[in-house]
């Protein structure tokens, strides 16, 4: 009798195993294929809505597999501690590993592919070559590429806070790459001045006219630099790098004022928003007294 | 021929020869940075005699003992930076100079602008806290009307005033006053033209003062913040030299942040389309038309200003209604003007005998008194 639950027990087990394993690796399969499609951000919505359905299907499959699993376990007859359930355990967690990290790999393989696209803009890593066309290369590769993915579209319960936080690492990563542009730029007259300075010298010294003292040179390098600030200045160029710093750093601003209000909603204390509609309301009800104030008086 | 190792070897000679004098000089800047340093900013004793919302009203009192002017003067700041720097040192102050000529000085100082201020607009400014300031100085001095000095973004304030409540202003005098924003001349109106300022104000709320700061730092690096900190370097032994540093240095970074909703507004009607000096801007409802400027305007402004260039200025006075307008042009810089010793011997005289040639009785509860006086019969 003991044996023939045991043989039963075992058979139970192992169906439920391969059944269960079959249908992760239905899932996992599943999600690689979005990778494997191609550019996530020319997977279709229908195709996503689709795959999300089979991954939704194979999802509740497995969570019923696992709810029989462990109501076998209820029963204290029923060890599962024999030599070889445990190999069969092993095999099975090993399976899982291996879909796990297949996924993984064409996940990382398909943000290599893309990260590829920026290797080509650049021959070989030259820093004498670096110049202010990186900047552009690396916001057209980023909006193109990396940003699509924090406006991947979020699922479940916590959507909102998943597309808020990723929408504020987008923004940071923008503000980020938009003030070091700033920052280059602004280093770029100093660059200019210290190249000018030194062909003046190389020339004063050909002609034997070295200024006496330190100061005169300072005085030379000064008014190089301040003439290449007021040039850089008045480009376009410079000043849309500079709008676009200026914008970004609120942008973000924004965004992360948004995810901080989502912590602070859960506190006993007012978010932002809240207080600034209040405010706006304070604004409106002063305007108002103040004007009948001042009708009354005249 | 001068060889390059011979260019170094005269910097390493310097640098040698200056050792000794370098150790002596830390020594004595070591004294003089731990010495009490004089170096407070606004010390002309002053009376705060009204005060709406964050918005003070100063009252300096002249103590001359020459004859009190018939007409109180009021005199209105911008919202960027803050009012002390016409106070901003004894014998260095445009304030000190208008008492000692007898002059009563009335200031609004526009404090701190918190979140709450956000939504006020140059409306609020204007025909608000302006308007009720007026109101005020004129009731406390029995006068029907007040003379206005306006300063930068505060002369821009009196001018919508000046359109808007004409009756209400005896004289109007201007000092590096944008009213023309249709320039490439300084660098401010060409990059305000291509911010977007929507974005800007919706993320900041108001325009945070230090991000104005270094803005302005960005209209001069290789001077403001290169040569500038050289010279304090060069001059730490040197007592009354750092006490005018650090005045400065406290000045200059006491900056306000900027109500959001106005700032949003003063960029894109002024700096973007202009509005003002087209008649086309419209403020609380009212459309701001410089013909209805018909009172005596002194227009000051600097060849030299990097903020307010000469043709943000120079255009007013041609627009407007008045037919008593001059036009001043000082060869300094924007706060030159201000607090160069030079140029307050020239600009605080001359407002206060221009406004005292102008003087005439304006009693609020009596008729107009029509006469000018000259700066010698008053004195």
């Amino acid at each position: 009798m003991e044996k023939t639950f045991d043989k039963k027990f075992e058979q139970k087990r192992s169906e439920m195993f391969e059944n269960w394993i079959s249908l992760s690796g239905q899932f996992f399969g599943d999600l690689a294929k979005v990778w494997n499609n191609g550019d996530v951000g020319s997977f279709s919505q229908k195709d996503f809505e689709k795959s999300m359905e089979q991954a939704n299907n194979i999802w509740s499959l497995s969570v019923k597999s696992w709810e029989s699993f462990l109501s076998s376990l209820k029963n204290p007859d029923e060890s599962f501690l024999s030599e070889k359930s445990m190999e069969e355990r092993r095999k099975t967690l090993e399976k899982i590993m291996n879909a796990m990290s297949e996924s993984f790999r064409i996940f990382y393989d398909k943000s290599m592919e893309q990260a590829e696209s920026l290797k080509n803009n650049f021959t070989n890593m030259d820093f004498n070559k670096i110049d202010k066309e990186l900047f552009k290369k690396w916001e057209s590769f980023y909006e193109k590429e990396l940003s699509r993915i924090f406006g991947m579209p979020q699922v479940g319960l916590g959507r909102e806070y998943q597309e808020k936080i990723a929408g504020t690492l987008d923004k940071f990563n923008l503000f980020n790459a938009a003030v070091i542009e700033f920052i280059y730029f602004l280093y770029l007259p100093m660059e200019k001045t210290f190249i000018l300075m030194q062909k003046d010298m190389e020339k004063m010294i050909a002609e034997g006219k070295l200024p006496e003292n330190s100061e005169e040179y300072y005085n030379m390098w000064l008014k190089k630099l301040e003439a290449h600030y007021m040039a850089m200045f008045h480009s376009n160029e410079y000043i849309s790098v500079m709008a676009k710093a200026l914008e970004n750093m609120a942008q973000f601003k924004s965004a992360r004022d948004s995810v901080l209000e989502d912590v602070v909603s859960s506190m006993p204390i007012p978010t932002k928003s809240e207080i600034d509609e209040m405010y706006k309301e304070l604004s409106d009800l002063k305007r108002t007294v103040k004007r009948l104030e001042k009708e009354s008086k005249n | 021929m001068v060889e390059l190792s011979q260019v170094a070897d005269k910097f390493l000679d310097d640098v040698a020869k200056n050792a000794a004098k370098v150790n002596s000089y830390l020594s004595d800047a070591y004294d003089v940075l731990t010495s009490d340093l004089h170096d407070g900013i606004a010390q002309t004793p002053y009376e705060i005699v009204h005060q709406e919302d964050r918005v003070k009203l100063k009252y300096y009192k002249s103590n001359s003992g020459k004859k009190k002017r018939n007409t109180p003067l009021l005199v209105v700041y911008a919202l960027i930076n803050r009012e002390t720097m016409l106070d901003l040192q004894p014998g260095r102050s445009v304030v000190e100079k208008f008492l000692n000529d007898g002059m009563d000085v009335y200031m609004i100082e526009w404090g701190y602008p918190s979140f709450k201020d956000k939504y006020l607009t140059i409306d609020d400014h204007v025909n608000g806290y302006l308007d009720n300031m007026v109101d005020f100085v004129r009731e406390k001095e029995n006068s029907q009307k007040v003379n206005l000095m306006g300063i930068c973004m505060g002369g821009t304030f009196c001018t919508m005033y000046s359109s808007l409540h004409p009756e209400k202003v005896k004289n109007l005098v201007l000092t590096v006053t944008p009213t023309n924003f249709e320039t490439n001349e300084g660098l401010l109106h060409v990059w305000m033209k291509k911010i977007d300022v929507d974005k800007v104000v919706d993320g900041f709320g108001n325009l945070p003062g230090d991000i104005m700061n270094f803005g302005f730092l960005l209209l001069n690096p290789a001077r403001l913040m290169i040569d500038k900190y050289k010279g304090f370097l060069n001059n730490m032994d040197n007592k009354p030299f750092l006490e005018n540093f650090i005045r400065m240095e406290r000045w200059i970074y006491d900056s306000p942040d900027f109500p959001g909703e106005t700032f949003r507004q003063f960029i894109k009607d002024l700096y973007q389309k202009n509005l003002l000096i087209k008649n086309e801007l419209v403020i609380g409802g009212n459309k701001v038309d410089l013909k209805k400027i018909t009172m005596p305007v002194l227009n000051i402004y600097a060849k030299f200003d990097h903020l307010v260039p000469p043709s943000a200025a120079d255009k007013f006075t041609s627009v407007i209604g008045s037919k008593d307008k001059e036009d001043l042009c000082l060869e300094t810089g924007h706060i030159g003007i201000y607090v160069s010793s030079k140029y307050q011997n020239e600009f605080a005289p001359k407002i206060s005998s221009w406004l005292l040639e102008r003087d005439s009785e304006d009693k609020k509860n009596g008729s107009e008194k029509q006469g000018k006086k000259t700066a010698s019969e008053a004195a």
